[in-house]
């Protein structure tokens, strides 16, 4: 089993969006790890996965919680076998590309959009997403 | 007694002018038009001060500046006398004549000093068997007394008027002062100086008793003391009653003044709360969009995520169906059964092949860090797919919560901006002073009614006070028989001043219920709204009301025209009452009425013209078509004042 690394990665170029999603209200006083798991969950929902191409220590793993890696892992046995999950480096690399894609989606959704627009559609999206699962368990 | 001449030399505009007043044969209605600054209202005050000594409506600047006419003191040698003399020739019913003159007599000093006054002198030629007669300020009885004979200084505003401050009269005469000029016109001051003389006789009979009697000085002293307490309590009374007539006049100005303008102060103190509720909407609003906020994070995560948590489970589930995984385990207790080869669940020890089950479980399933990732994953995506059932209530409990503090602000801002429109278009500083003010003066008004109400209690302990001695000091003189013609004297002194107290009181209560007759039935004589009034009431502090059909105070809304209407009916009530039947004369009539009322007023003072000498001075604009048409047919004489080119003398022409 390999070892888990400290940190997890996003692309440096990203840094600024990261940064500047803080400064949004619903971002508004989270962690670097919050904004990098809301990044990788918005990706993961699209289905966006890129490789980083200029890694930059973003997240302390240490600061993961076991929701936070519950999250993690249940994107990473999602797309792949059981076998994965005893594979952090895996399971990070998986993740870090779904945050990848995330950040630049999200972002671009955020600053593109007007004041609260993101807001209201994100509820909206969220909401049809609980009606569907809603749905599916009735 | 009417004025039948006006002679005027070297007084301020006036050079030497005489002014003639020749009894008419009908309607004794003089119009005197001028431009500002020709000397109408001069005229006003030359009869003042040749009457009285002084100038009632001079401005600041003017009374600071001497009487003689410009022109002539320039034209005089430095060192030489110059006088201004006033002439007012009085003409009685029976055709004698009057006449009233004042002098001051000016030195002119070097360079462009003023004049200085070197003294003024006052003489009246009265009619006598032998003709006439002068007499001069040092005469007894003086020849100011002659004046009070014509029109007494105290009621000369009722006699002199002026069109500027008629619509005000009633507002700036307080009821008080007007009290005492009914005392002075109605003659009541003469049993007041009756009263006054006994008193002193009275005071000189206890002194002769205090000397004669034995004993009887104690009670004297104290009689005279309380006497002097109840005087000083009765000032005092006077003094609030006149604090609180001072502040009722003004609490009535001032709601005039308010008359629909808004309570400020009320309206911001309103408009404050509402801000600071909106200040604690806003934030309580802020909270919940914070916590919308955190929830959409929150949820965020988990539903954006939920396929993949979905996933992860039914792999979860397949894997320990398929038992690659142990059913729900506890791997720190597994590790502490193996180590102590003990089984805790059912109490014994384990044999080596219950150990190495055990190690297969902990180890072999799965890969050792799946199977713990496994372990850790997996209730904690049960506990984030159980949240997901109270997203929808969540939310709609913050949106709800929200939608509360957005209605409430709603309704804050319209209920802000309600205010902001009523305050809009007022002056908030004068409004704000005037409540401020207002509230003062209730204050005050209050403070003098209670002083007033503590007062009046006092006085009636030392009346029944003096009632006692005046009976204990009637015994003791009893007792010494020997004084029986004092003592009558005195008795007789006592009842004659309870008489002429209760006659006081009697003539006062008359006299203000003829002058509100009199008015009534003058005002609604003249009044061409006839049916807008109901009555006319005098209080016994002599404030005027008028009552509309309702019987409800009317001065709020009476228009300037029926002010002076009704300021002139309280007039010749006045006139008629007192006996003084003296000419009116009124500076600019029309100063304060505009449109149609202007020509009602004119003919009401055409038709008091019929009985009694009216002189009205106009401005060109006020005597304008429509005036003139009136009165150029129905006065006794119509004269233009005639300023000259170098704007130093007036002189007066008939037209």
């Amino acid at each position: 089993m390999a070892k888990l690394r400290d940190r997890l990665f996003i692309d440096k170029d990203d840094k600024a969006s990261y940064e500047h999603l803080k400064e949004e209200s619903m971002f508004a006083d989270k962690d670097n790890k919050d904004v990098f798991i809301m990044a990788m969950v918005y990706g993961y929902s699209r289905k966006e996965s890129t490789a980083i191409d200029r890694k930059h220590g973003y997240v302390r793993t240490s600061y993961l919680n076991d929701e936070d890696w519950a999250l993690l892992r249940a994107i990473a046995l999602a797309e792949e076998s059981a076998e994965v999950l005893a594979d952090s480096e895996k399971v990070c690399q998986l993740c870090e590309q779904y945050a990848n894609a995330g950040i630049k989606l999200l972002y671009g959704k955020i600053i593109k959009g007007s004041f609260g627009s993101f807001e209201k559609e994100f509820e909206k999206e969220l909401s049809k997403i609980h009606a569907r699962v809603v749905g599916d368990k009735s | 007694m009417r004025i039948q001449q006006i002679s005027l030399k070297n007084y301020r505009q006036f050079r030497d002018q005489t002014i003639s007043f020749d009894r008419p044969a009908k309607k004794d209605l003089w119009a005197i038009v001028g431009l500002m600054g020709t000397g109408k209202t001069n005229l006003l005050n030359a009869i003042g001060w040749c009457l009285y000594g002084d100038e009632p409506l001079s401005s600041e600047k003017s009374k600071g500046l001497p009487l003689l006419n410009l022109a002539a003191h320039e034209e005089g040698e430095v060192g030489h006398r110059q006088s201004v003399e006033v002439e007012v020739v009085g003409e009685t019913d029976t055709g004698e004549n009057v006449t009233f003159v004042r002098r001051a007599s000016y030195r002119k000093g070097k360079g462009k000093s003023l004049p200085l006054l070197e003294g003024v002198d006052f003489e009246v030629e009265i009619p006598s068997s032998k003709g006439s007669r002068l007499v001069s300020e040092s005469d007894d009885p003086p020849a100011s007394a002659f004046v009070e004979r014509f029109v007494p200084k105290a009621i000369r505003d009722h006699f002199f008027l002026t069109g500027e401050r008629l619509d005000r009269y009633f507002r700036d005469t307080l009821g008080q002062s007007i009290k005492h000029e009914v005392f002075v016109i109605s003659q009541i001051d003469l049993l007041e100086k009756v009263h006054g003389r006994i008193d002193k006789i009275i005071s000189e009979f206890r002194r002769e008793a205090g000397q004669k009697i034995p004993g009887i000085e104690n009670t004297t002293e104290a009689l005279a003391n309380c006497k002097k307490d109840f005087q000083e309590k009765d000032k005092q009374i006077e003094n609030c009653k006149g604090q609180i007539a001072k502040a009722d006049l003004r609490i009535k100005q001032i709601q005039e003044e308010l008359t629909g303008s808004p309570d400020i102060e009320k309206l911001e103190n309103k408009r404050n709360e509402l801000l600071q509720r909106q200040n604690i909407k806003e934030q309580g609003r802020n909270d919940k969009l914070k916590e919308k906020g955190e929830l959409l994070f929150d949820y965020g995560k988990i539903l954006l995520s939920q396929k993949a948590t979905q996933r992860s489970l039914q792999a979860i589930d397949q894997m320990r169906k398929d038992r690659k995984i142990p059913p729900t385990h506890d791997s720190d207790l597994l590790k502490r059964v193996r180590r102590e080869k003990f089984c805790h669940l059912c109490g014994r020890p384990l044999d080596e092949k219950s150990t190495q089950r055990v190690k297969n479980l902990i180890d072999d399933v799965l890969p050792g860090g799946a199977s713990k990732a496994i372990d850790r994953m997996e209730p904690r995506l049960r506990q984030l797919t159980e949240k997901l059932n109270s997203f929808g209530s969540s939310m709609k409990r913050v949106t709800r919560e929200i939608k509360g503090y957005e209605d409430d602000l709603a309704e804050i801002d319209k209920e802000v901006a309600g205010i902001d429109s009523k305050l809009s278009g007022y002056n908030r500083d004068k409004i704000r002073r005037l409540h401020g003010e207002r509230i003062s003066l209730e204050d005050t008004r209050q403070h003098n009614t209670r002083l007033q109400g503590r007062l009046e209690l006092n006085k009636e302990q030392l009346a029944s006070q003096i009632k006692t001695l005046e009976e204990q000091e009637r015994k003791q003189m009893i007792r010494e028989g020997r004084h029986r013609k004092l003592r009558e004297r005195m008795d007789f002194c006592n009842t004659a001043m309870n008489v002429l107290k209760e006659t006081r009181e009697d003539i006062m209560s008359d006299i203000r219920k003829k002058i509100a007759d009199e008015t009534k039935r003058r005002f609604f004589g003249l009044h061409w709204k006839k049916s807008s009034y109901s009555n006319i009431t005098i209080d016994e502090d002599y404030r005027v009301d008028l009552l509309d059909r309702s019987g409800l105070p009317a001065f709020g809304t009476i228009s300037q025209g029926e002010m002076e209407i009704l300021t002139l009916a309280f007039t010749l009530a006045l006139h008629e009452v007192s006996g003084f039947d003296s000419p009116i004369i009124v500076d600019r009539p029309l100063a304060m009425v505009s449109g149609p009322p202007r020509r009602k007023i004119v003919n009401v003072f055409s038709k008091i013209s019929e009985k009694k000498q009216i002189i009205l001075l106009f401005t060109p604009d006020d005597y304008s078509s429509d005036i003139s048409e009136i009165l150029n047919s129905q006065t006794s004489g119509r004269l233009r004042l005639v300023m000259s080119p170098d704007e130093r003398e007036t002189t007066a022409e008939g037209f």
